[in-house]
């Protein structure tokens, strides 16, 4: 015991009382501000992406049916062509032809690995670049991005998702503002996000001013980071409310046109709202699409899902690209893993395949028109320069110019980086 | 029970090298006062390679030896007659190999990058280590050994000595010679008092004399003394394979020749709600964005900021501001601007010939602007303009066809 008090410095001191107050006040979950120097530094290179809008295709897009075709190997490509795309010798699958005509803005990434088959450790490895443990909850990329980079907007949350689902992954062990604002449905726009209509600007401001009154005397005695928090997450959420930014999440704003490029169904509406939201600064936008997990029927299923992907993604990119915007934002389009290249029996399905995939990355700062790493001529391993997850998650964060060797450390005193010590893979970077 | 002493044998690693040696045989003398009579047969960083008479040769770390024997090996090393030890064994070395490389003072790592090369003001002992013994070294210090435990440095960081300050911590080097902006200890001192992150992480922080005192030294090339030369810079393996690529970016700063900005100018510009950041932590060019308040941006507005950022804008925003022609005035003065958005604002040929002398603008957008045909003509002018975008302008096809045989290799999108 009495060596146990000599451990004890200050410093030690100083961390009790914080944790004190996160332990009973609650406030640990609550965002933090002092994060300036931070603010104003997005990282310690120039970024040649300031915006990431990363495309999930949820149960697993089959790799050789859409991104890596092999037209010269019938057993595994089963009724599926080939097509030329806008960059010299790059063929995409059939399904993919409005993709196609954005390819030279683009590289296809044709080494992935993982070794994680299952839906929700795949998952949760792609997002996070850790895998999942039972001792920690890890960030998803976009809370790291949120956290490492400093805001860029005034009001709105720096990571959004779109038709998230029932995916909880969030912002793990840091403060719970870093985590994505789930939008369900992007034609529906931010729920409760309006002041509730029998109150007056007069009676809120009054509600809001007794509340602070009452916080004042703790305020004074606990002046903690994480206790001026608490206040701040009310301010933050007053200042949304009455911002104009909030029209952002309204897709109502947009010209038929828009709507009818992106596609009326909620991938392309949800890529419609990414891009508004990007316009309006928003750093990191997650959409997901579901429905990939083609075990019966691939070659159908994959073809109705590729309608809504090459639509969203297409006109996503032709967007961007004519409004000057592709220059900054960084479009990425993967799986949690790929799917089986032999085709599966009587049920023309395929199931599933983490060793060899793809990945899609174009803008921001991306070498276009090129392909990184090889799969076989099977597609079923990888046959050259192998890309792993977090070395796919540590080339976004390099082209955001975060630093990939800060490490923060969770509340246990953990130590994890933004892309579990990645290599960026610089060859598809301009 | 009397803690044994660690042994001299056991702390050392044992290596087989017969590289010749030309100092002499002497006593060193380590911290517990055991004695060995060896010479001195190479230094590379802290660690040292001596041989006994028997031949024996002991790669050790110069920091357990006595205050006598680290300032003998630290001439020995200066004078330059020592060769830098590999640090893998050799079994099979050959005996013909000179290990003398005159001109190479004990260089911790292979030369990366320009340091200063003048004369230097701020003498590392005079100056530096005052600092650090008051307000560092208690916990970034020797091992010693307290109440039976080992106390070892934090972080593996020793700051007590010029080499040991230089060799860095268990992450890496945390000065880097010339370069104050990349070194991770004068970023851990200059952080915000109730940063959790600050160094001294009790105490007072240190005060801004102190803070330019290092940063001054480093600046200067982070060398032992005034006179010595500078020692050459970072930094362990690079974490990326092939490298981070020089851009045109990196050029133009080359060129520019500017400082950052004080933090002042920055935040007198940022009033108002304005974003002025660094392009990178500090990088000395700015990027200035408007976002949620762009609609109550005017001309006058910019009429203050401009002025105040000129040689350090590089990027502008200005998309959905109620900027005119007018406000392009001062634009067209920001020598170092490469990066222009006007989109959707009311901005019109006029307000373009005013950007006719930017020689480094590679990006201009002018989707939804009132532009017209006119416009364009200013644009040929400009050439190292590589991406425009004009979709929704008034401009017409025939004019973007001359405006593309202008300029060849611009991406143009209309």
């Amino acid at each position: 015991m009495k060596d146990y008090l000599k451990r004890l410095d200050g410093q030690s001191r100083r961390n009790f009382i914080a944790n004190t107050a996160k332990a009973c006040l609650g406030v640990s979950i609550l965002p933090g501000i002092g994060d300036k120097a931070l603010a104003i530094t997005p990282g310690k290179r120039p970024a040649t992406a300031r915006h990431v809008i990363y495309l999930y295709m949820g149960g697993g897009m089959s790799h050789v049916d859409t991104l890596d075709p092999k037209p010269e190997n019938p057993a595994v490509q089963g009724p599926v062509k080939a097509i030329r795309t806008s960059a010299d010798g790059i063929q995409l699958s059939e399904f993919l032809p409005k993709t196609a005509k954005q390819m030279h803005n683009a590289t296809v990434i044709r080494s992935v690995s993982t070794n994680q088959g299952a839906h929700e450790q795949a998952g949760y490895l792609m997002h996070t670049s850790y895998v999942k443990r039972g001792t920690i909850v890890h960030p998803t990329l976009g809370s790291w991005v949120s956290k490492m980079s400093g805001k860029i907007n005034n009001t709105l949350p720096e990571n959004v998702r779109v038709n998230g689902g029932s995916n909880i992954l969030g912002a793990g062990f840091l403060e719970s503002k870093h985590g994505p604002l789930p939008i369900g449905n992007p034609s529906a726009g931010l729920q409760n996000s309006k002041m509730a209509e029998h109150l007056t600007n007069d009676r809120f401001g009054r509600r809001l001013l007794m509340a602070e009154n009452l916080n004042d005397n703790f305020l004074d005695s606990y002046p903690q980071r994480k206790v001026r928090a608490y206040s701040d997450l009310y301010k933050e959420a007053t200042k949304l409310m009455k911002s104009e930014d909030l029209k952002a999440f309204d897709l109502e704003r947009e010209p038929n046109s828009s709507h009818q490029l992106y596609g009326q169904h909620r991938f392309g509406q949800g890529c419609l709202l990414a891009r508004r939201l990007i316009e309006h600064k928003v750093r990191y936008v997650e959409v997901s699409m579901g429905g990939w997990d083609t075990h019966d029927d691939n070659f159908q299923r994959v073809a109705d899902n590729c309608i809504q992907l090459d639509q969203g993604l297409g006109g996503l990119l032709y967007d961007l690209e004519r409004r000057g915007l592709l220059k900054e934002t960084l479009v990425v389009l993967t799986s949690e893993f790929g799917r089986t290249p032999d085709i599966v029996g009587a049920r023309q399905g395929r199931n599933h395949w983490p060793k060899a995939f793809s990945a899609f990355m174009a803008g921001g700062g991306i070498k276009g028109g090129t392909v990184y790493g090889n799969s076989d001529a099977d597609g079923k391993e990888v046959a050259e320069k192998m890309v792993k997850v977090p070395d796919l998650n540590a080339t976004i964060a390099y082209a955001l110019g975060l630093p990939l060797t800060k490490v923060m450390y969770s509340p246990s005193g953990r130590p994890f980086t933004v892309a579990h010590k990645g290599e960026p893979v610089l060859d598809v970077l301009a | 029970m009397k803690r044994v002493p660690l042994a001299w044998v056991a702390l050392v690693l044992a290596i087989a090298t017969s590289v010749q040696g030309v100092e002499p045989f002497r006593d060193f003398r380590n911290k517990q006062g055991q004695v060995i009579n060896a010479r001195l047969i190479g230094v590379k960083g802290d660690q040292v390679a001596i041989q006994t008479r028997e031949g024996k040769t002991f790669v050790i770390s110069k920091f357990i030896l006595s205050l006598a024997d680290q300032i003998y090996i630290s001439e020995a090393a200066a004078r330059g007659d020592l060769m830098p030890k590999p640090t893998t064994p050799n079994p099979n070395p050959n005996p013909g190999t000179p290990n003398t490389t005159p001109g190479t003072p004990n260089p911790p790592t292979p030369p990366v990058g320009p340091v200063a090369t003048g004369p230097a003001t701020v003498d590392f002992t005079k100056d530096v280590l005052p600092i650090f013994k008051t307000s560092c070294t208690e916990c970034h210090k020797a091992p010693f050994v307290k109440n039976n435990r080992t106390i070892k440095p934090k972080a593996g960081l020793r700051l007590d000595s010029f080499e040991a300050t230089m060799k860095g911590s268990t992450d890496g080097q945390v000065v880097k010679p010339g370069k104050p902006d990349d070194s991770v200890l004068l970023e851990l001192i200059s952080l915000e008092p109730d940063d959790s992150d600050i160094m001294p992480p009790k105490g007072d922080p240190l005060t801004a004399e102190q803070i330019e005192t290092i940063r001054k030294w480093i600046a200067e090339g982070a060398r032992s003394s005034i006179d010595a030369a500078a020692p050459t810079g970072p930094v362990g393996p690079n974490p990326n394979a092939s490298g981070p690529k020089a851009s045109p970016l990196d050029a133009l700063v080359n060129k520019a020749n500017v400082r950052p900005l004080a933090p002042g100018v920055l935040a007198t510009a940022s009033k108002n709600g304005a974003m002025v950041n660094p392009l990178a932590h500090n990088h000395p060019f700015l990027r200035i964005e408007f976002v949620s308040i762009a609609s109550s941006i005017t001309d006058s507005e910019m009429g203050r900021i401009i002025p105040l950022v000129r040689s350090h804008l590089t990027q502008l925003d200005l998309s959905k501001t109620k900027v005119t022609d007018k406000a392009l005035v001062n634009v067209g003065k920001c020598r170092n601007l490469t990066h222009l958005d006007l989109r959707q604002t009311q901005i019109g040929d006029d307000g373009l010939s005013a950007l006719r002398n930017l020689e480094n603008l590679w990006y201009i957008n002018l989707l939804n602007t009132k532009v017209t045909n006119r416009g364009l003509s200013t644009l040929k002018e400009i050439k190292s303009l590589k991406e425009i975008y004009l979709w929704q302008s008034d401009v017409t096809a025939s004019g973007v066809k001359e405006l593309r045989e202008a300029l060849p290799n611009a991406k143009i999108i209309f």
